[in-house]
């Protein structure tokens, strides 16, 4: 059997008197795609901020690829292989497209805190980084809006580029927070389309409220309820689950909406 | 780099050439030097402020650092037997080498955050430097000073810094060097973070990069700058006092890169310039003159954020609007200055009428600060009747 890439062993996570995740146990496969859905105040964003360092957990423990990522600072990890995007959009407003792609290549590319030389001078170096950028532009049909600054692009490239980024810096495991959010499905539909192309050899952990997007794209969806792991399996497996209809898609049931925005 | 950009840096070398030219005597030259140097702490500040978003309320430490580094190294180099013309122009690197090391370790304490807590911490800093240079006379000289002399006996091309205009094109030498060093540094790897962090601070840790280290980094170039610029401003008066050290002056690189604004290079030469024009020449003219400083910050701060390098401010003036705007600061001027008068001069048994922009105004008399109040409330009416025109034919 291999390895999981990414492994949650009974963590748990309290801020102050509130424990917002209770022993969630979790194994992430190198190339899966896996959804990560559950109510406003699961958990899923605090799982987030757990894995990519933002959070230390109080319990349990987290491993890439069989080593310890608990207590490392997020640069540490994001240097190991996780990248992730946010459900608010962080870019370099002021930067442009091209070298904000350049900042998420900058580490990965070698050229660590080198404060002599222009990044331009370092032409070894440069150059993969320079292909990577073009990859990147090229992927999310950015190339023509190289030059643009970020805050002055439309919201749906703001969020392409953010995910980029992700992607740019080496990362091996994506979490991706609400890629979608906020877009219609028709918007939500292209985007998925932009973004397969630069992310299609990642793993990725996905948070969505789509569930049409989730059953769709995901290979296993994970069901987070109240902070505890309620169901983790097959799209069908899932769907047909009924702790996960009685505690989660059946109050929508109820409320007469069939697919939560 | 753009043409323009080129262009614009080529043109301000010209300048620097032709200026000490078109200025030849000895004041003027001094006046030059001195503004030269103003710019140089402008920019080292803008490596902070307009690279990294960060405000340091302690920027004096390395200025005034500097500037001891550079008199202590004057006054040692006798006994030293290094009393050579050499050494006497690389004492403001030195400098430099000196307050980028102490940048580097106070760095270390101010950078674990951005924001209030950095902007706090370096305050806290900046007063404790000050304090310790109070506590050891010996070495600061307290209120009363050290001096110095910079001339050397023999120098190649008799330049012995003698002369002024020898001065000047030190400190113009060194700032172009500073110039080219910040505009390179602005295209390294810890550039862009810098830049990067800037905008989104919380983000590039998820890049591979920590910020507190991106941070550092900045802090120590602009620390090192500071400090050359410090040690220029030494090397230009022969003296220096624990006030290189006060807040006064740490405010002051604030106030004048923020009003400077967010060009890089323009917005130091702008608050550069402003800062010689109000700290010498301002102030020899009137004793309100931090007054006008804190009008003219205030009205930056407001109404032209990109500061006055930005230049989208002059986009918005309006030809009819001159008039009454020119109405305001006569009236305003002649006002404060009126009151300045009667608190300070007529309080203390002085004639009641001074001499105000070709003006002979008598302080004495209700009639003229009837006038000017009327002329400054006649003006605002006229201002603000012209911007709501304005608003209504936008709506």
């Amino acid at each position: 059997m291999t390895q999981p890439l990414l492994s949650l062993h009974h963590v748990g996570h309290q801020f102050g008197a509130t424990t917002v995740l209770h022993d969630v146990s979790l194994a992430v496969m190198p190339g899966e795609i896996m959804g990560l859905i559950g109510p406003n105040g699961a958990g899923k964003s605090t799982l987030f901020n757990l894995i990519s360092g933002e959070f230390k957990p109080t319990h349990g423990h987290i491993e890439l690829r069989g080593k310890r990522l608990n207590g490392l600072p997020p640069h540490t990890i994001a240097r190991l292989g996780v990248g992730r995007s946010f459900q608010i959009s962080r870019v370099f407003g002021s930067l442009t497209v091209a070298e904000s792609l350049t900042a998420a290549c900058l580490w990965r590319g070698g050229f660590g805190y080198g404060f002599w030389n222009p990044i331009r001078r370092r032409n070894s170096l440069f150059q993969a980084v320079d292909a990577q950028v073009e990859r990147l532009m090229t992927g999310l049909a950015l190339t023509h809006k190289r030059d643009t600054p970020v805050g002055e692009l439309p919201y749906a490239d703001q969020r392409a580029v953010d995910i980029a980024q992700a992607v740019g810096s080496g990362a091996q495991l994506l979490l991706l927070d609400e890629p979608t959010a906020g877009m219609s499905q028709a918007q939500t539909a292209q985007f998925l389309e932009r973004i397969a192309d630069i992310t299609h050899d990642k793993t990725i952990l996905l948070i969505e409220h789509d569930m049409g997007v989730v059953f769709e794209l995901a290979h296993r969806v994970a069901v987070l309820v109240d902070g505890r792991l309620v169901a983790c399996g097959v799209p069908e497996q899932v769907r047909k689950d009924s702790a996960v209809q009685r505690a989660y898609l059946g109050e929508w049931r109820e409320e007469g909406e069939s697919w939560p925005r | 780099m753009t043409r323009a950009q080129r262009l614009t840096l080529m043109a301000g070398l010209v300048l620097l050439a032709v200026m000490p030219l078109l200025f030849p005597s000895a004041y003027s030259l001094n006046l030059l030097t001195q503004t030269v140097v103003a710019i140089l702490i402008c920019l080292s500040y803008q490596v902070l402020l307009n690279q990294g978003g960060l405000l340091s309320f302690g920027h004096a430490i390395f200025t005034g650092l500097g500037a001891y580094v550079v008199v202590h190294g004057l006054n040692a180099r006798f006994g030293a037997g290094l009393d050579q013309w050499w050494f006497v122009i690389l004492l403001p690197l030195m400098a430099g080498a000196v307050a980028a090391a102490v940048g580097f370790m106070l760095g270390w304490l101010a950078t674990g955050r951005p924001g209030t807590a950095f902007a706090m911490i370096t305050l806290g800093l900046g007063e404790l430097v000050w304090a310790a240079a109070w506590m050891f006379p010996e070495w600061s000289g307290g209120e009363a000073g050290l001096s110095a002399n910079r001339v050397v006996g023999a120098a190649p091309l008799g330049f012995t810094l003698a002369q002024p205009w020898q001065l000047y094109a030190l400190a113009s030498a060194y700032l172009c060097a500073a110039v080219w060093l910040v505009l390179r540094f602005t295209q390294t790897p810890v550039g862009l973070m810098l830049k990067a962090a800037r905008d989104q601070v919380n983000r590039i840790g998820f890049l591979g990069y920590d910020a507190r280290v991106i941070r550092l980094i900045a802090f120590t170039f602009a620390s090192g700058l500071a400090g050359t610029a410090g040690g220029l401003t030494a090397l230009n008066f022969e003296f220096v006092s624990v006030d290189s050290f006060s807040l006064q002056r740490s405010g002051a690189a604030m106030l004048f890169t923020v009003v400077g604004g967010s060009a890089l290079i323009g917005g130091a030469v702008v608050g550069g310039v402003l800062m010689v024009a109000a700290m010498v020449i301002l102030s020899t003219y009137t004793p309100a003159w931090l007054l006008y400083v804190g009008l003219l910050f205030v009205w930056v701060v407001m109404r032209v954020p990109g500061g006055l390098s930005g230049l989208q401010w002059l986009a918005g003036l309006r030809w009819r609007s001159l008039p009454a705007f020119a109405g305001l600061v006569l009236g305003a001027i002649v006002l404060i200055e009126m009151t300045y008068h009667w608190v300070t001069e007529v309080g203390a048994g002085m004639p009641p009428e001074l001499a105000l922009l070709g003006l002979r105004v008598d302080v004495s008399q209700a009639a003229h600060w009837w006038l000017a109040a009327c002329v400054t409330a006649v003006s605002i009416w006229v201002l603000s009747a012209q911007s709501q025109s304005r608003e209504g034919v936008k709506t």
